[in-house]
Formats: structure tokens, sequence, C-alpha cells
């Protein structure tokens, strides 16, 4: 039989048969043991941070800009309002009981567009307001670019 | 040619077959091999999965029952620094009490000196610890771990305390979420 392939059917010969069988169990032991590893450290809620930094801090390095807008968010209970240049560009009271998130969300997204090189804003937070709107607020600035935040407490 | 029994007479092929044949009628092996490559398989995708998601930083953050993180849309991984942790009874620096939020009304200072105190301390310890590594060194970060309903008035003494002892950067924790506008269409939904 020369050239021929032994199937391991017969013959005297001392060829090994070629179809073998691999041991799969050490492969299967390890995969158990790396998916208990896997599942043991694990991290199943996903972080994030928003950045700010307190009003009037030494973190704000950037020299103060003639062009700059001056702006600021006044959160209080009754809403948002927004200033710009010492003059108040936005008033969005409360809505149906809640922040406005929406139309906030617009006015900041058409001061923008107006103004594509501002990027500092201050947010100044009345006492009573609660830490989920805050960070609402930040996020919603970040989200339009006005990402160098500052806090502050109002008045 | 052979002399058979008379009777139904099946092909070569079905004469082999268990149901129509002769051989092995009704009887079952002993040995059953058993079918591991779906198992293989599933392991393989679990553990794709399973390293996609790693995270090699671990737990930046100790979760309790007491601290509901707000969410935000638009956050950056959140890095490992020193944390406070604002519940809505106590304030804790790296898991260690060091006010209470209802004592903090007594006071008339925006400063809370524990907490400065232990903010210090830690600032001191990173200082000593990177003493070489200029690149990695303290660079005034604080995670700021609060609960979602507490109120500015607690979270802006805690700023300040922070800020009073050379953290002049704070992030503020949040859940990784969808945008505030979407949240409220997904529960109207």
């Amino acid at each position: 039989m020369a050239g021929g392939m032994d199937l391991g059917t017969g013959g005297k010969g001392h060829k090994k048969p070629l179809d073998t069988a691999i041991n799969l169990v050490p492969f299967i032991d390890l995969m158990a043991v790396t998916i208990s590893f896997l599942i043991m450290t694990a991290v199943w809620t996903s972080i994030s941070k928003l950045q700010v930094s307190q009003a009037g801090g030494p973190s704000q390095d950037t020299p103060p800009d003639d062009k700059a807008l001056n702006l600021t968010l006044l959160v209080t209970e009754r809403g948002y309002t927004i200033n710009a240049q010492n003059a108040v560009y936005a008033d969005i009271p409360k809505a149906s009981g809640g922040y406005d998130i929406k139309t906030l969300e617009g006015k900041l997204k058409a001061l923008h567009t107006n103004y594509p090189d501002q990027h500092q804003i201050t947010i100044q937070s009345e006492d009573k307001v609660k830490y989920s709107d805050l960070v609402k607020v930040i996020d919603e600035c970040v989200g339009n670019k006005l990402d160098a935040v500052s806090v502050s407490a109002a008045g | 040619m052979a002399i058979v029994i008379p009777g139904k007479r099946y092909c070569a092929r079905l004469q082999k077959s268990r149901i129509f044949g002769k051989g092995n009628h009704g009887k079952k092996g002993v040995y059953a091999d058993l079918m591991i490559t779906p198992l293989v398989d599933m392991f393989v995708i679990i553990v794709l999965f399973l390293i996609a998601n790693f995270s090699a930083t671990g737990e930046v953050l100790f979760m309790t029952k007491d601290i509901q993180l707000p969410s935000a849309a638009n956050g950056d991984p959140i890095e490992l620094k020193p944390v406070v942790q604002v519940s809505k009874t106590a304030i804790l620096v790296q898991g260690e009490t060091v006010a209470q939020v209802a004592d903090l009304d007594k006071e008339e200072y925006w400063n809370i000196p524990a907490l400065e105190e232990k903010l210090r301390d830690e600032k001191k310890r990173l200082d000593v610890l990177h003493t070489d590594d200029k690149e990695g060194g303290f660079k005034g970060e604080v995670n700021i771990q609060s609960d979602k309903d507490v109120e500015f008035k607690v979270i802006k003494r805690v700023m300040y305390s922070a800020n009073q002892a050379g953290y002049y950067n704070i992030n503020f924790a949040t859940m990784l979420g969808e945008k505030p506008g979407e949240e409220t269409k997904t529960a109207q939904k």
C-alpha cells in the first residue's frame, strides 16, 4: 500500500491511526477556572466622573479672556437662570414640578453655536438644591462643550 | 442458493439497521460519549465576554446601599483617587466616618475640620508614595461619592474642606447613564 493512508482498520503494521480524539478535559478545566476568576473580579457597575473646580480656586489656571462671556448658571428652587456678560440671558422656571432640563439643553446649545470658543461656566447653586439636580446641570453643560465647570454657592 | 425462512427479507442496507435488521435490536450501549464541543464553545464565548468587560483598575468606589449615585451621560472614566463618601447621615473618607451630617448645621464655618485633617493626611501619604514619581504624583484630585438626595449645602462644605486641604480638582462620581432628557422619555414609555 504505497502512498496509502492507514486508517487503523487493519493491517499488521506499526503505524498509528490518524483519527485520534483530542482530550478536551484539561481545556475545560482551564476554562472553568478562568471563568470563575473573571466573574469574581468583574466590575458590573460603570461609574464615571464629572470634573469640576471650586469657583475662585487655584485650579482655574487659564487667564481671564476679554472675549469670555462670564457665563454663570444659577440653580435655584424656582429653576435655572443663565447670565451672560452680567445680564440675564435666559430664565428657565420649573415646569410641572421639575427642572426644565430640555429647555436648558436648548439654551446651552444655542450658546455654544453662537460662542463656540466659550468653554467656561460657573454654576451657582442654592443650598436646598439636590445633588442629583446639580449633576444633571453639570452633565448638560459638559455635553454642550462647556466643559470647564466651576461650582460655587449662590448668593 | 441458500434456503431461507419465509417472510420479509430486507436489502443488505436495512438488514444492518436497528429497526428492520437483526443486529443489536433493542440493546443500548453501556458507554455514551458526551458531546463536549458545544460546552467548549459556550465556555469560549463566556471567557471572551468576560475578558472584554474586564476592568484592570477594579472597584474604584466602594458601593453601599446608603449612597445612590445620580446618573450622567457625559462623564469620563473614573480614576483611583482619594474618595469622600457623602450619605444622607454621614461623611466618610476612605471608608472611615469623619463627620455626621446632622452636626454640620451646628457649626457656622464652612469647613469640616475632621474632613480637612483626614484629607491632608491622605495628601501627605500620597506625596510620600510618589516622591520620585513626577507624572503620577498628587494632582489635587478627589472623588466625591455622594447620594443623589444630599443637599448642596453639604456638598459645598465638603468641596470647601477639600479645597482647603489642597484638593482643587473635584470629581463628582456618577453612574454612567443615558442623557437626562432621554431618561424621562424611557420612563414615560
